[in-house]
């Protein structure tokens, strides 16, 4: 069937192109709140992205990602504050910083699996959560850290200030969009597969030849600098870096969303993460307690779309979304 | 000499029980070596020492003369020792392609390549095909190999030492649990891929008929010793393995 599986190729593209080129549009006609509320889907987005890489194609479950997303926020809002506004600087300093303690966490972490290693996670998690919360003198503990600004590019040629919210939307917008080529890149790429062959069959995959704790331990730095980027890009939007950031809570809502747009996708995350970040606005400011909503939604796609939205959309058109 | 395998006095104890002891053999390259025994002789506790999956408690293995006692396994996956295992071990979310493209990955070193598609690798894609062919799989490339029947199971489990470029493969109990047309099937693919392919092979079973078919020489295991050694007719008369295997004749 190659003339069908190019037909849908050639749909999937032109699909992604009106798709990129809407969200492009999208400030022209969306109201401020619109704004900031896309933005929050791409960085959800990415924090899901960052948890699917080690859970969909390693096969680790962490429950420990948000220590990445706040090691991620609290390096921008310190570079801002002590250093200098310069994004480059402070982003690449965030990129650096997730991926030094996702490489420590990483290292000790990927030695066990399964449970074991969602436990340890948890713990480490925990670990990184305490010292921001008790390391008043470095990260303001409870206070953490307010009044973030959204730094200036620095082109060389001409310098753009991050500071409108247009403007930060379109930043983000760039980041989350090479993000997702390059993760798209990484999983399709025979180190993806060797990820995917330590997921299905560890013993068998080290009994062919591969390291498998060298490929975790990179797929868990990759995936800690995804996190990392994500929170970077949090701080800004919401202009304030606090602890509650790493806490355990945190970690479940890249899980969450992850699940309900399907794990066993490349989409699921996006648009599981879109579903979730709306879902929660529109809820909360209906009826409040958003929680006991999300549970019932959770037992619906438990019950009936267990492998998420995505999920059921390959399943029913067979074409791998 | 044209040796491929030593072990020298392998000991291996799980608390009081002696899996096994001071097993010392020596397979030729293109030899088929068949181990066999009774349950619990000791015959996966020494592919497991021999693999890496085990430490030895005492004894060396050296393979083309080089020690690789207690190297991890994918170390000595990686000098083309590669086993498969009793009960079926594939990757099953990955097409038989893909379970085959895997193992060439790591095969051609370029698990690093975190940027190309892996599926754009040609010598890879070929390589995957040709084996895909020989174990008869070629037209399930695309069926996920966790949903092939039972006997195509067992030919891609065969076909991943195969595309490792494996010297030498140790297969345990290959011809386990399948119909007679299956072993069938399965013997003369393990002939054809040691003829084909110059492979030496050491695999243990229980199907006599399998043991004389294929193999070259015969070791016998029993209580972790190696109670016998050489042609399968000499072995086959030996008193003291039809003693382990019939047990002492009492009423004489």
């Amino acid at each position: 069937m190659p003339c069908r599986s190019s037909q849908i190729n050639l749909s999937v593209t032109i699909l992604l192109a009106a798709g990129v080129m809407f969200l492009f549009a999208l400030p022209a006609f969306l109201s401020r709140f619109y704004i900031y509320l896309f933005s929050g889907i791409f960085i959800m987005t990415l924090f899901a992205y960052g948890f699917h890489l080690l859970f969909t194609y390693a096969g680790y479950i962490s429950f420990g990602h948000a220590a990445f997303y706040a090691v991620g926020a609290y390096t921008v809002a310190l570079m801002y504050k002590h250093v200098s506004d310069s994004v480059w600087l402070a982003f690449l300093m965030a990129l650096a910083t997730s991926a030094f303690i996702g490489a420590i966490i990483g290292a000790l972490s990927v030695r066990l699996n399964k449970i074991y290693f969602a436990f340890l996670t948890l713990g480490f998690g925990q670990l990184v959560y305490t010292v921001i919360f008790r390391w008043r003198s470095f990260t303001g503990g409870d206070d953490g850290i307010p009044g973030v600004m959204r730094g200036t590019l620095d082109f060389g040629f001409f310098q753009l200030s991050l500071k409108p919210l247009v403007n930060y939307y379109y930043f983000t917008l760039v980041i989350f969009l090479l993000c997702i080529f390059v993760l798209w890149r990484i999983v399709n790429s025979p180190f993806g597969y060797t990820l995917m062959s330590i997921r299905d069959n560890q013993e068998r995959s080290s009994f062919t030849g591969v390291n498998v704790l060298k490929y975790a331990w990179l797929a868990f730095v990759i995936s800690s600098m995804v996190t990392g980027l994500a929170g970077a890009l949090m701080v800004s939007l919401c202009g304030m870096a606090y602890p509650e950031l790493s806490f355990w809570s945190s970690s479940a809502d890249p899980i969450l969303a992850t699940l309900i747009g399907g794990a066993f996708t490349f989409s699921g995350p996006f648009v599981g993460s879109a579903c979730y970040v709306l879902m929660k606005s529109y809820l909360m400011s209906t009826i409040g307690n958003w929680a006991i909503a999300l549970g019932l939604i959770l037992l619906v796609l438990v019950l009936f779309f267990r492998s998420g939205i995505m999920g059921f959309f390959s399943q029913r058109f067979k074409v791998m979304l | 000499m044209n040796e491929i395998l030593r072990t020298e006095g392998l000991v291996k104890s799980f608390g009081n029980l002696q899996a096994v002891n001071n097993v010392s053999i020596s397979v030729s390259k293109g030899e088929v070596r068949a181990i066999i025994g009774p349950n619990g002789a000791g015959k996966t506790t020494l592919f497991n020492l021999i693999t890496g999956k085990l430490k030895v408690d005492k004894g060396k293995t050296f393979f083309k003369g080089r020690d690789i006692t207690n190297l991890p396994p994918h170390q000595i996956a990686s000098l083309n020792v590669v086993r498969s295992f009793q009960i079926i071990s594939l990757f099953p979310k990955l097409t038989c392609f893909e379970n085959l493209m895997c193992v060439l990955i790591t095969r051609k070193k370029r698990n690093l390549s975190i940027f190309s598609r892996a599926k754009g690798h040609a010598d890879i894609k070929a390589e995957v095909f040709r084996v895909l062919e020989m174990v008869g799989l070629a037209d399930k490339a695309s069926v996920p190999a966790g949903m092939l029947a039972h006997g195509d199971k067992k030919n891609l489990d065969i076909a991943i030492p195969l595309a490792c470029n494996a010297e030498l493969m140790l297969l345990d109990e290959p011809t386990a649990g399948m119909s007679p047309e299956e072993t069938q099937a399965i013997t003369s693919l393990i002939s054809r891929v040691c003829h084909q392919e110059k492979v030496t092979i050491i695999f243990t079973e229980h199907d006599m008929r399998v043991v004389f078919a294929i193999a070259d020489n015969l070791t016998v295991l029993h209580q972790g010793k190696v109670i016998a050694d050489g042609k399968p007719e000499e072995v086959r008369d030996n008193e003291k393995v039809i003693e382990a295997y019939l047990g002492k004749e009492l009423y004489v």
